[in-house]
């Protein structure tokens, strides 16, 4: 499977966020993650989508790693 | 909603006692049953994966190999447990309290943290863990068991906090003496210690799971329920010791 990057990757990311019942409207790179009430589990509910559904392989633990704050924080660190 | 429909329930240790009970009631509410067991015997009509629940990689062969079969884990039930050789804490040994609390305490996390991804996902899950009254009173001679059985009752609590607004829950079932094979031992006098004046059997404790599995149990959460026949309820002050 060819693994998404850039726009394609950020595009499944924001559609798992909104499919987990997060406002898309408000899901943008520089929206705050504890404003989005965006949190621990949603993070390892996308980790869990992006290998099972699109072949991307990342843990949840390189994603804690840098602290994320932001959105684009997490979009960032997947992107890598 | 409940996820017997595309999903599978995994007991460990489900081969006799207490947990061939749990996985022969669970299959009669209609669910596809997947047994962890540390041989390869079978355990009824049930889909059987052998691993050492110590063994976090067997374990997770294990988890895959029924998942394959069966479809996505939405109820665990860690059951699988030891006790350990009657000693007193003053001689209790480094080897026997690793080993009750690898089987009995480490194990539940390693299972748990590997079927909680896809519950969280399908918004419904169930985790019961079998603990023990020797969790809720003390325990002579059983000191690393009763500690491990104590950690899991306090892990059911935190576990639940934890997912309980995706829709999925986490408790115990602390059963007392119940006619096992692990119980064979334990003293016939211990049951004049127990309030209803007898042993309980496993299916005593296979009803009071799938109470907690099913759709009515949903807003039960990080409890842990007794079925002890009064045992941890409390002394009776009338009885001569």
């Amino acid at each position: 499977m060819t693994t998404p990057g850039g726009p394609a990757l950020e595009q499944i990311v924001l559609d798992a966020l909104a499919g987990f019942g997060h406002d898309r409207a408000r899901l943008v790179r520089d929206a705050d993650l504890e404003q989005l009430d965006i949190d621990s589990l949603d993070l390892i509910e996308l980790v869990q989508i992006l290998e099972e559904d699109h072949g991307i392989v990342i843990r949840l633990e390189e994603i804690q790693a840098v602290d994320p704050q932001t959105l684009g924080d997490v979009l960032d660190v997947i992107g890598r | 909603m409940t996820g017997s429909g595309d999903g599978c329930a995994i007991v460990t240790g489900g081969s006799r006692g207490i947990g061939a009970a749990v996985a022969a009631s669970l299959a009669a509410d209609g669910w596809r049953v997947g047994v962890i067991q540390r041989d390869g015997s079978t355990a009824g009509d049930h889909l059987v994966a052998v691993a050492d629940v110590r063994d976090t990689e067997a374990l997770e062969r294990a988890f895959g190999e029924i998942q394959e079969a069966l479809g996505p884990v939405r109820v665990l039930v860690n059951n699988a447990g030891v006790r350990h050789a009657p000693q007193l804490v003053a001689a209790l040994d480094d080897a026997t309290v690793a080993a009750a609390l690898d089987t009995n305490l480490a194990a539940v996390f390693a299972a748990t943290r590997l079927a909680l991804p896809p519950m969280l996902r399908a918004r419904w899950g169930r985790v019961v863990n079998i603990a023990s009254v020797a969790g809720l009173v003390g325990s002579p001679g059983q000191a690393a068991y009763a500690a491990a059985k104590a950690g899991l009752i306090s892990f059911t609590r935190t576990a639940a906090m934890e997912v309980a607004r995706r829709g999925v829950t986490v408790n115990a079932v602390a059963p007392g003496l119940i006619d096992t094979e692990m119980t064979a031992e334990v003293a016939e006098d211990v049951q004049a210690a127990i309030p209803a004046r007898r042993a309980g059997s496993p299916a005593d404790v296979a009803a009071c799971v799938r109470f907690l599995v099913s759709d009515a149990a949903a807003y039960v959460t990080g409890a842990t329920i007794a079925v002890d026949g009064g045992l941890s309820a409390g002394i009776d002050p009338t009885r001569s010791p």
